[in-house]
């Protein structure tokens, strides 16, 4: 059996069911934050507006939508990473896997591609529901094509977490840990956003940092994520091949 | 009594584990960032407490931010952690036979673990309210302990519902990963929401109906006269959810080969 034929085997035991499930939980939601912002009191749709800058109801469906994007592609990701290296070795099957005459790095490398192009999948999903939303607002302030590039570039932030998890998930011995380890590298990531809304002062003479840190701009630079979008995944991608041959040099040096 | 000494066991193994560690870093974490978080609220911000909560001073600010930024999001995050893979996990890692031979149900099994992961979920979360009530009640102004506290008694119930509710869906679907892939996105989908019927208060009934987490948020909508009234419904209403939750995932279990 060539490598190509063990590569195919192991890319069809990935949790694609996982994949489609979450990338249409994905698209509902954008559908569930279209129907119901724009009939939320002025009150909650002003917080958002006034306070993250976004210049009209399309901005801040979108806005909402992009932390679908970015939440939902992650949850399919986590669930099928875990399934590379880390479950097996709790249920105390790594050893079968690693006894196969193929090198670790293109064993933990055969298994974590197909999740990582799932992910890419499920948030290149997404975000063509996003790219449909904004088409049918219909507003000025973001475009489909850059409603998309926005979230593909919340997709390249999920592939970029992912794939440094990966690394570390290969010597993970508990997978709840894991577990937990990845829900806070996900949320952390939003702790600036939240301190945009309560403590604006802070991002005051800061614009750069408010506008690297802070998901709101996504929107603010919608013209340009057009195509800084697409080639921030394609950059997540490659950098996502250095981060898994790292994970393949620790699993050739780790025990089972 | 047997069963209420594996209970006391399991409590005490599930918080001997690895990541309550990192539980707590991450509760300590919210507790001492809240206040320099809320310090400068904009003007933006206190018109919507207003508009929410009918009232728009600084611990009306303080609560909601800290029942749903903080406790929520982390209550979602431990109770999956906590409790998605009850006894899915003992039937992968291949311990199920050995507790299928003690004199114990699947059921009554499932029905202790996720009971004990609740307790650990909850003991978390009163443990930090009553740990940061000192450390509030020096940085944050206006800050009321007896409210804050009294709060707490009632969210509590969210951190126990969301723990039970994961364990109970991963025991449904009955695979570790799919289970857990969907009490991801139905407990944070759940959590996230918990404050819908205070943005829109046409909403608020069926919001109280439909969503139990809406349920433990009640009393941030009563602030300044929280009484045994405004506690009590809304806290039975969980309680008698969670214990629901965890019958249906009890049952769920019933049939699982070790």
């Amino acid at each position: 059996m060539d490598l190509r034929t063990y590569r195919w085997l192991e890319a069809r035991h990935v949790a694609w069911r996982g994949g489609a499930a979450a990338l249409i939980v994905g698209a509902l939601t954008v559908a569930g934050c279209q129907w119901l912002i724009p009939r939320l009191p002025a009150a909650a749709v002003d917080l958002m507006r006034v306070g993250f800058h976004l210049p009209d109801m399309t901005a801040v469906v979108l806005f909402n939508d992009y932390a679908g994007v970015y939440f939902f592609t992650f949850f399919a990701g986590l669930v099928g990473l875990l399934g590379v290296v880390a479950a097996p070795r709790e249920e105390h099957r790594l050893e079968l896997l690693l006894v196969k005459p193929i090198p670790a790095a293109t064993l933990l490398s055969a298994r974590t591609w197909p999740v990582l192009v799932m992910t890419t999948l499920v948030g290149l999903g997404v975000s063509l529901a996003c790219a449909a939303s904004a088409w049918s607002l219909g507003g000025a302030s973001v475009s489909p094509s850059a409603a998309l590039g926005a979230g593909l570039m919340m997709t390249a932030v999920v592939v970029l977490e992912l794939a440094a998890l990966g690394a570390w998930f290969v010597r993970a011995t508990d997978t709840t840990h894991a577990v937990l380890v990845a829900l806070l590298v996900a949320l952390l990531p939003l702790a600036p956003t939240a301190t945009f809304l309560y403590r604006p002062d802070v991002f005051i003479g800061r614009e750069a940092l408010a506008s690297g840190l802070v998901t709101a701009s996504l929107v603010w630079s919608a013209d340009a994520l057009v195509w800084f979008g697409p080639v921030a995944l394609a950059a997540a991608l490659v950098m996502a091949v250095g981060l898994v041959g790292v994970g393949g040099r620790l699993l050739a040096r780790a025990g089972v | 009594m047997a069963l209420a000494s594996l209970l006391w066991l399991d409590v005490r193994a599930g918080l001997r584990e690895r990541k309550i560690w990192l539980a707590v870093g991450i509760y300590a974490y919210t507790v001492l960032a809240l206040p320099l978080l809320l310090k400068k609220p904009p003007a933006h911000v206190t018109a919507a407490m207003g508009a929410f909560f009918g009232e728009a001073d600084p611990f009306t600010l303080f609560m909601y931010v800290w029942t749903d930024l903080a406790m929520n999001k982390v209550v979602a995050t431990l109770g999956v952690v906590l409790a998605a893979g009850v006894v899915l996990r003992e039937r992968d890692t291949e311990v199920l036979p050995l507790l299928a031979a003690k004199p114990l149900t699947m059921s009554t099994y499932f029905a202790v673990r996720a009971t004990s992961a609740c307790v650990v979920a909850g003991l978390l979360y009163m443990g930090t309210q009553v740990l940061a009530t000192p450390y509030f009640m020096a940085w944050v102004d206006g800050f009321r302990a007896g409210e804050f506290l009294a709060a707490g008694l009632l969210h509590v119930w969210s951190a126990m519902f969301a723990t039970a509710l994961a364990a109970t869906l991963a025991a449904l679907v009955g695979k570790r990963g799919p289970g857990l892939l969907l009490a991801l996105i139905v407990v944070m989908t759940l959590v996230g929401v918990a404050f819908l019927g205070f943005y829109n208060p046409a909403w608020r009934t069926s919001m109280l109906l439909m969503n139990p987490f809406a349920l433990g948020v009640e009393a941030v909508g009563h602030l300044g006269r929280i009484d045994a009234g405004v506690l009590l419904p809304p806290m039975l209403g969980l309680a008698a959810i969670t214990a629901a939750t965890i019958g249906v995932g009890a049952l769920a279990v019933r049939r699982m080969e070790a």
